[in-house]
């Protein structure tokens, strides 16, 4: 089973958009999975049936009991992460702050914080309005995206993939160079790494390459936007020979992308041939 | 000496997990006595990072010399080489059983591990 | 004043605004814009100043000092992150999945760890005339974002100064860690389906957090009301639209300010600014 994960190191380039594209060139080869699971969208086009809802508990929240708490304020001291403050007469958790890193616990003389599972988000699982699998994710607000859910995601769409019979895992990968996109790589066999013509899309890319080559991970590369500035894209070409990743594609600065969003379509339902031609040409590419 | 293979399940029969930090457990066959039996590795199957270190940790304190899987990641290939344990990969598709035929008749290629 | 300029989604134009809006207040008045975007940090690509220093930002990891430990493993069983494990005679660190917590230093039975570093990235300060900007860049394979962003913010301005906060996308962790300390939010939001969808979910994290907020509307089209018919409805004033326009996207992928190269935007951003001290101000009394 092949697993491409899609990344861009920055936002707005076009992944998303491209990722749904390529889960209906697939057809019903291909598990597509949402992995950005802060912010979620692909479920927007997508717009998913019969879905099963699953919770998901990841890392520890602190709590303390106030009845065996002597409010000696160990636990504020000893926390790293300013989790705890001393309000209203009591030592208090933040909730969002705290790092479920269990120190506390560890250390109260009395042992009255327990560290308790955090209920992080929901994950899903569905049918895609094209009647292809789709597995998705949100995080809760101001939940920790440590990757674990990231992690769950994946996996739970490997399982579906090696049940189904379906040879191909697409994934819409985390923005940025953290936590959650370091999650995503665990399996991965090869990224399309969707990058844009600007100064910006460039910086991120130098970055992103940087962390796929920390992993050792196979990767190509498509050019959104190429004709915004066809000087960016010579240098973003020479930067990807430079790292042995090929670029499969350019695509050009395009209305046809905002036209199908505005109209909760994928661009291979926006009525412009070249962009469906182009989609097929990278999905042909990615399946080899 | 013990052998472990990385296992989707606890007999024979079972078939071979390829990964290591996020199998579901290590099949262990003690190759003098006969003697099998099998940990459980859950708690690193959702970890999103640093699942491979602790699983290494894991075969190495139940005294396993010898692993064969599909492919470990650099981090726990360096817990495994540190605590000794011999890494034989590039096992495919196959149950516990024929795993571990391959594996006395010395069919399986060692991972080197820079 | 700290204003966080903030978007769910990438790409939305949080860069664009905070980098033009910088550059305006910094005409006037003394400004620091913090780019907290560490793991992608862009701002210093549009605002280009010599005059720069660097320095490196490092993070505990456990030294472990072998003659003393009795390999027990207490530290490795109370790690969450599986950073430290150990062995029949050795101990072995894992430097990029530690966060820091301090637990095996704290726990360790033998006293036997104590506090090493890891690099995790790096600060840059940077100043010309009014405007200083300080830039937060996580080292790759690192996991310390927030970590990163809270140390950066600490870099706080000698005297009286608007701090702008160049906030990262998203309504997670790195985001909370920004709009904690800010006093106003301003939020960009694209007239889309994924625009509009991901900004309720951070107008609706904002409000928990009960912080004060407006919205500036990018890529703005004549007709396209998605995003000011929501601000009606959730009463939150919109301060101004950034139309979409070829000329706009060809200015910032070159890397340049759209007030400077295009005509009618430093007008937009002067009045911006103008309505967002207003609102401020409104707030404060």
């Amino acid at each position: 089973m092949k697993e491409i994960v899609v990344l861009s190191g920055k936002g707005g380039t076009g992944k998303t958009s491209i990722t749904a594209a390529l889960g209906v060139a697939a057809g019903g080869q291909a598990v597509v999975v949402d992995c950005d699971v802060d912010a979620a969208n692909l479920h927007i086009l997508y717009q998913p049936q019969n879905e099963q809802v699953h919770e998901f508990y990841s890392g520890k929240l602190a709590v303390i009991d106030y009845k065996t708490c002597s409010a000696c304020g160990v636990c504020e001291e000893k926390c790293r992460f300013d989790a705890i403050q001393f309000e209203d007469g009591r030592y208090v958790i933040d909730e969002v702050s705290c790092e479920g890193c269990s120190v506390c616990s560890h250390l109260c003389p009395e042992k009255a914080i327990t560290m308790i599972e955090n209920k992080t988000g929901n994950w899903y699982q569905s049918r895609s309005r094209f009647n292809h699998w789709f597995v998705h994710a949100r995080l809760g607000i101001g939940q920790e995206n440590s990757g674990k859910l990231v992690s769950k995601v994946k996996q739970e769409a490997k399982k579906l993939a090696e049940t189904e019979h379906i040879p191909y895992l697409i994934v819409d990968g985390p923005p940025g160079v953290g936590c959650p996109v370091i999650s995503v790589f665990s399996g991965t066999s090869h990224v399309l790494i969707v990058t844009e013509a600007t100064r910006s899309g460039l910086h991120d890319l130098k970055r992103l390459v940087e962390l796929i080559d920390f992993f050792k991970a196979a990767a190509s590369c498509v050019i959104n936007k190429y004709d915004l500035n066809e000087t960016i894209t010579r240098e973003i070409e020479a930067f990807c020979r430079a790292h042995r990743i090929a670029v499969i594609n350019r695509i050009p600065y395009n209305g046809i992308f905002s036209a199908a969003l505005r109209n909760n379509q994928t661009l291979m339902e926006a009525g412009d041939p070249m962009i469906i031609d182009k989609i097929n040409e990278i999905w042909n590419h990615l399946k080899t | 000496m013990k052998v472990a293979f990385t296992a989707q399940g606890k007999s024979w029969k079972d078939l071979i997990d390829i990964r290591f930090g996020r199998a579901k457990g290590f099949f262990i066959v003690d190759t003098e006595s006969g003697e099998t039996s099998f940990i459980s590795n859950t708690e690193n199957v959702e970890a999103a990072h640093g699942a491979g270190t602790s699983a290494a940790q894991s075969i190495a304190s139940a005294g396993v010399q010898e692993l064969v899987t599909g492919k470990v990641g650099p981090k726990a290939a360096s817990v495994l080489k540190a605590a000794g344990i011999r890494v034989l990969s590039g096992i495919g598709y196959a149950s516990i059983e024929e795993a571990y035929e391959r594996y006395k008749r010395g069919n399986l290629t060692e991972q080197s591990i820079g | 004043m700290i204003v966080a300029i903030a978007s769910g989604k990438g790409g939305t134009g949080k860069t664009l605004l905070a980098t033009n809006l910088a550059h305006i207040a910094g005409e006037q008045n003394n400004v620091r814009l913090f780019d907290l975007d560490v793991e992608e940090p862009n701002d210093h690509l549009f605002l280009k100043f010599e005059n720069q220093s660097t320095e490196a930002v490092k993070n505990m990891i456990p030294l472990v000092d072998e003659s003393l430990c009795t390999y027990c493993g207490i530290c490795s069983q109370i790690c969450e992150y599986h950073a430290i494990i150990t062995l029949a005679d050795q101990v072995m660190v894992f430097p990029e999945l530690c966060h820091s917590c301090y637990g095996c230093l704290e726990l360790c039975p033998e006293n036997a760890i104590s506090e090493g570093f890891k690099d995790i990235g790096t600060i840059t300060k940077a100043a010309n005339g009014k405007l200083s900007l300080v830039t937060g860049r996580l080292r790759i394979s690192e996991t310390a974002t927030t970590a990163l962003i809270s140390r950066t913010q600490k870099v706080l301005p000698d005297s009286e100064t608007l701090q702008i906060y160049d906030a990262p996308p998203g309504t997670s962790c790195p985001f909370i860690e920004t709009a904690k300390r800010a006093d106003f939010i301003l939020l960009v939001a694209e007239p889309t389906p994924f625009g509009l969808h991901d900004m309720d979910l951070v107008v609706q994290t904002l409000r928990q957090m009960d912080k004060p907020m407006a919205v500036v509307v990018n890529k703005s089209e004549p007709g396209n009301t998605l995003i000011e018919d929501y601000c009606m409805e959730k009463n939150i004033a919109v301060l101004a639209r950034i139309p979409l326009r070829d000329d706009i996207a060809r200015t910032y992928a070159t890397g340049d300010l759209i007030i400077d190269k295009i005509p009618g935007m430093r007008y937009l951003f002067v009045e911006l600014l103008r309505r967002l001290i207003n609102e401020t101000e409104t707030m404060r009394s």
